[in-house]
Formats: C-alpha cells, structure tokens, sequence
C-alpha cells in the first residue's frame, strides 16, 4: 500500500509508526549540558559561590550571599553570579506549594 | 531563546536561569535560579530582600508554603522585577512579578523560579497591551535544554 493512501485510510498509523520520525522530524540544536560539577568540585556544600559572569571561574564563597558577593568584589569582580550550593545526595521530588 | 541544563555536584544537570531582582533603583547581584514548574511564586532568600532591593516587608502580605514534607514555612511577598537573562549575559526580558522572600528557604540554586508566569515586559505601557506568558518547557527527551517561549497578546495591539 502506498504510504499516503495508507496515511489517508488509517491514519493512527501516522502516530505511532515510522512515518512520523521521518516527517516530523525533531529539530536538534548543539545545546548541551553546561557542567560547573568540576568547577565547584572544592566548594563547600550548601555555602553561596560568586561565579565569574562567564561561569568559568571561582572567585569566592560564603555562608550567605553577601558574603560571597563581597569575596568576588576582593577579587576585582562586580558582576558575580550567585549559586548555592547543593548538599551531597540532596534530591528534588516535586514543587513547593 | 534555549538554555542549556546545568549541572552542580552531587546533582542531576537541572534547568537553571540566571536572574536579576530589581526594586526602584536598588538591584541583586545575579542569582542562578531554579525553574520549578510547581512553585507558585519565585522564592528568594529574605537576604535579597533586605540587604539587596532595601524592600521593608514587615507589613507585606504572608504566604505560608510547604513541600513534600508538608512542613510549613512562611514567606512574605513583594511586588518586584525580574530579569532574565539569556546564556551570553545580555537580558532576555525583565517582567514584573510578585516574589516571596524567605528566612528558612533552603535550596541547591537557593532560588525558585515558578515554571510559568504570566508578565508584562517592563515598560511604561498598560499591562493589558503588552501582556505576555512566559512558558517555560522542559526540553524534550532528545535534549536537556530549557526553552523560553513567549507569546505576546493580541488583545488591545490593534
């Protein structure tokens, strides 16, 4: 059977076979993940980090946010951005409500 | 716009934004936040608040939340701007928004951003002309990106 009379007699079939992949096919983009895992590697858990603007260096870090926003102003940084560190084996499960 | 995963150690990679808070002149440093599509509102440490935006809460409205434990914990809210800002540093959009701020919040990223807010772009027009939904999506299986989506309302731009 051709493909498109076959589309036009059942069309389900263009749901779940292999037509679909073919057609509509998903858009891939070179997006990957950022990993900062090595970066923050030596950062205590749970303490705030002042990241370069570029995410690529440590420029200090603290117990609150000032704290580490102030270390990155020693090192010449303005601008740092804020993170807060995960503790070991912390988990997500769902949203706050 | 698409925003790559991150990942810290000890966690999975997780869809983060970096945003700015801003109240009059007064603005935060940038803050990596964590998009949770369940969060009712954004949620900052009360330290943002008051040491950054200068925000007097003590007669703002109370919003008590709790997670899955069920414990409750208690948030003032406030009338704020926020920032997004895209992968290369340049600001994506700034919205206006009500936030909740909070002494006991814990959280890898320290900050929740709700997954989906409805916002007008901060400008001097009505809110109805240039309301707008920000949407954000967790990517699909194929990728771990976040994708921002907004939709401008057609309502009152003829």
């Amino acid at each position: 059977m051709k493909p498109n009379l076959r589309s036009a007699l059942f069309p389900a079939d263009s749901l779940i076979g292999g037509d679909m992949s073919e057609k509509k096919r998903v858009k891939q983009e070179s997006t990957s993940v950022r990993d900062l895992s090595v970066l923050l590697k030596d950062t205590p858990a749970g303490a705030w980090v002042a990241l370069s603007p570029d995410e690529t260096r440590v420029l200090g870090f603290g117990n609150s946010m000032q704290a580490a926003a102030y270390r990155a102003q020693l090192e010449g940084e303005e601008n740092p951005v804020l993170v807060k560190m995960p503790l070991p084996g912390e988990g997500l499960a769902a949203g706050v409500r | 716009v698409r925003f790559p995963y991150k990942k810290l150690p000890n966690t999975q990679p997780r869809p983060y934004l970096n945003v700015v808070l801003r109240h009059g002149y007064k603005t935060s440093n940038i803050v990596m936040a964590l998009v949770d599509s369940g969060a009712d509102y954004p949620i900052f440490p009360m330290e943002t608040a008051q040491c950054y935006l200068g925000l007097d809460l003590t007669l703002a409205e109370v919003w008590n939340f709790s997670g899955t434990s069920g414990l409750i914990q208690v948030a003032k809210l406030a009338e704020v701007s926020l920032a997004v800002l895209r992968p290369d540093g340049s600001q994506f959009c700034e919205i206006s928004i009500t936030c909740a701020f909070c002494d006991t919040f814990q959280m890898s990223g320290g900050v929740l951003l709700r997954g989906r807010m409805d916002f007008s772009p901060a400008s001097r027009q009505p809110s109805t002309s240039q309301k707008a939904i920000l949407r954000l999506n967790a990517g699909p299986s194929v990728e771990r990106v976040v994708q921002l989506e907004i939709r401008l309302a057609l309502a009152g731009r003829h």
